[in-house]
């Protein structure tokens, strides 16, 4: 397939005034939520979500993808100068970027995770450009089976992923197949689990429920936790990296580019495991590993290109497959499915306006993210200065006004709360609550797959095995089941020869 | 004691449970013909399987970090609860003006330490900047109180 033509048109759309502005506001957004404490990109998303649906798709995902790699580049500004990651890819940022500040580097700190965010991210867009058509095309000869194959696959990695154990990551995606299931069913118009409440017939909302559980959940933790900081006190100096100070970074953001695509392509694999591989790798390729921890600029330089590169990967997935590959991509694919687009392979061709143009404000996106970050670093310094107690009121208004905006009904803001509160419960159980928003994204398309798949195969769950790409899917998701049982299992073998 | 894993594995299968229950009055089906409620039955199923080995699990290890605990700021997190349900119930009455100036002053006031000439102020300011955004703005209807605002 010839992607060129189909990138020039993508351009076309994106180069819209209309678009230029949202992808704009979202990578300033993205920066900003990046940079401060406590508000990640899935809180921005979030906050979000009620608005988009009164704008045009294409412009929507276009700013919500702003958001998303546009956090992935304020989050490293908050780790070197303030030593708390603004989200949670750059935490091994942290470890010697608010070294470098503290020894009066800041600047080349932040010049260098700038400017490998921007080589790593557009290396990730090229690729998602290339890989991204034949992908769909693939999967195009997907049948039900498959598709519930291949969102058992989803769910598990993004268990996997998530959780800190596996058997609660499956409660909780069974949990939000079963929300998924409230409402009419799809095929007989059958009410299902609505109690008789009017507002349930057409399902859980999923913006209260994701507003309670993103939103409310996050500002209660952060209320508990009582977050304070101190934001480094030092010049940040030129923010131009010497040279030498790009003889030492060129590897690493080469090989944070490569180890962030690959692992950001993978669904579940994420931006976070990405970061702190490369983080793992150039320490043990350095010639000075001593100095890692103690402000060695490829300790920056590495992962914030992995996460980057990771961050734009992880579209791959979302726009060809539509399944996420991440916590954030999760709530992009709730989007898509709030604005009426079901991500599917037919994406590419029922929709290439969204998929192209999307691709092409990538990388307008990534250049306006490099001309933004570095002149606006003392901007993004006074605005590190708010202190969280004054912005969880603004959070917690926005959230309430963002839910009962959708029917004008009370009854939704009571949902949303009662989500927080489920959601605040989940995390103090060590529950996550990740797989339960994917399941209950998806359980539509899985019930009926699952069904589709039944009556086709006249009731055979053979069918499930025996076609070839849906038996490897399900071997894969019967993989990752099996690895955490490893070593339990050495154990009891350990037992049974002694 | 029982561990917090416990209670909630258990509440968990308690779902389960009422899950399958419910399934079952929508007509399960056969595995060649499914009705509305074989796959709700099957997660419900799920659910009760997964919790109650669960619920085993931390009985044996007496899992001590999943014990429902508020942390060091946790009477912050139920005064915070407090004020947005009653914000959620006065909303409609009150009206969107004086609730929303009611809970920014609580919450600066209760949370954030705030003195009240602070709380007042930044509440006004904020009230006003919400008001002209959602009713002019993106043109929603704000519910209006007695007073007409």
């Amino acid at each position: 397939m010839d992607v060129l033509p189909y990138l020039l048109h993508g351009f076309e759309v994106a180069l819209r005034p209309d678009n230029l502005l949202y992808c704009f506001l979202g990578v300033l957004g993205g920066t900003l939520v990046g940079v401060l404490p406590g508000l990640g990109p899935q809180s921005a998303i979030v906050l979000l979500l009620p608005g988009i649906v009164y704008l045009d798709p294409v412009s929507a995902i276009i700013m919500l993808a702003g958001v998303y790699y546009g956090s992935m580049y304020g989050g490293s500004t908050t780790s070197i100068l303030v030593n708390i990651p603004g989200e949670a890819a750059s935490v091994v940022t942290c470890i010697d970027g608010h070294q470098m500040a503290l020894q009066g580097r800041a600047g080349p700190a932040l010049g260098i995770a700038a400017f490998g965010s921007f080589i790593a991210g557009t290396f990730g867009i090229a690729l998602l450009t290339v890989a991204g058509a034949p992908i769909a095309e693939f999967a195009l000869r997907f049948g039900p089976p498959e598709y519930f194959s291949l969102m058992c696959l989803a769910l598990i990695v993004l268990i996997h992923l998530t959780g800190t154990s596996l058997r609660r990551g499956l409660i909780s995606a069974c949990a939000g197949l079963f929300l998924g299931t409230i409402g009419m069913d799809l095929v007989t118009g059958q009410p299902r689990f609505t109690l008789s409440f009017t507002v349930l017939m057409d399902g859980v909302g999923l913006i209260p429920m994701i507003m309670g559980l993103y939103g409310v959940t996050e500002v209660l933790l952060n209320i508990e936790r009582g977050i304070q900081r101190t934001v480094v006190q030092h010049k940040i100096g030129s923010l131009l990296p010497s040279r030498q100070d790009w003889r030492e970074s060129a590897a690493p953001i080469a090989r944070g580019t490569l180890l962030g695509s690959v692992l950001g392509m993978l669904p579940g694999a994420g931006v976070v495991l990405a970061s702190f591989l490369s983080y793992a790798v150039e320490r043990k390729l350095s010639r000075h590993p001593e100095r890692f921890g103690k402000g060695a600029i490829a300790g920056v330089a590495g992962p914030e290109s992995a996460n980057n590169a990771a961050a734009q990967c992880g579209f791959i997935p979302l726009l060809t497959l539509g399944i996420p590959a991440n916590v954030a991509t999760t709530l992009l694919l709730a989007a898509l499915v709030l604005l009426g687009i079901q991500p599917s392979p037919m994406l590419v061709q029922s929709h290439p306006d969204l998929f192209w143009g999307t691709i092409a404000s990538m990388y307008v996106g990534n250049v306006m993210l490099l001309v933004l970050n570095l002149p606006l670093i003392g901007i993004w310094v006074q605005v590190l200065r708010v202190p969280y107690a004054l912005l969880f009121p603004v959070i917690l208004l926005f959230c309430m006004l963002g839910v009962y905006m959708i029917n004008r009904n009370v009854i939704e803001i009571w949902i949303m709360l009662g989500f927080g509160v489920i959601g605040y419960i989940m995390k103090k159980t060590a529950y996550e609550f990740a797989p339960l928003v994917l399941a209950m994204v998806i359980a539509p398309i899985f019930e009926n797959a699952f069904r589709q798949s039944l009556i086709l195969s006249l009731g055979s769950l053979s069918t499930f095995v025996t076609r070839p790409i849906s038996a490897t899917l399900l071997a894969c998701a019967a993989l990752l089941l099996l690895v955490p049982l490893v070593p339990q299992l050495r154990t009891v073998l350990g037992r049974l020869k002694e | 004691m029982v561990p917090g894993g416990v209670a909630f594995a258990v509440v968990w299968s308690a779902i389960g449970l009422a899950v399958c229950a419910g399934a079952t009055t929508y007509g399960l089906g056969s595995l060649g013909q499914p009705q509305p409620g074989l796959f709700p039955f099957v997660v419900g199923a799920g659910i009760v399987l997964l919790a109650t080995s669960e619920a085993i699990a931390c009985w044996r290890a007496h899992a001590p970090s999943t014990r429902l605990r508020l942390g060091e700021h946790g009477s912050a997190v139920i005064v915070a609860l407090a004020i947005l349900c009653l914000y959620a119930l006065a909303f409609e009455r009150l009206g969107f003006a004086v609730c929303t100036l009611l809970l920014f002053v609580a919450l600066f006031r209760a949370l954030a330490g705030r003195g009240w000439r602070f709380s007042v102020a930044a509440g006004l300011l904020a009230t006003v900047v919400f008001y002209v955004a959602f009713e002019y703005g993106l043109k929603v209807n704000l519910p209006r109180g007695p007073w007409g605002f």
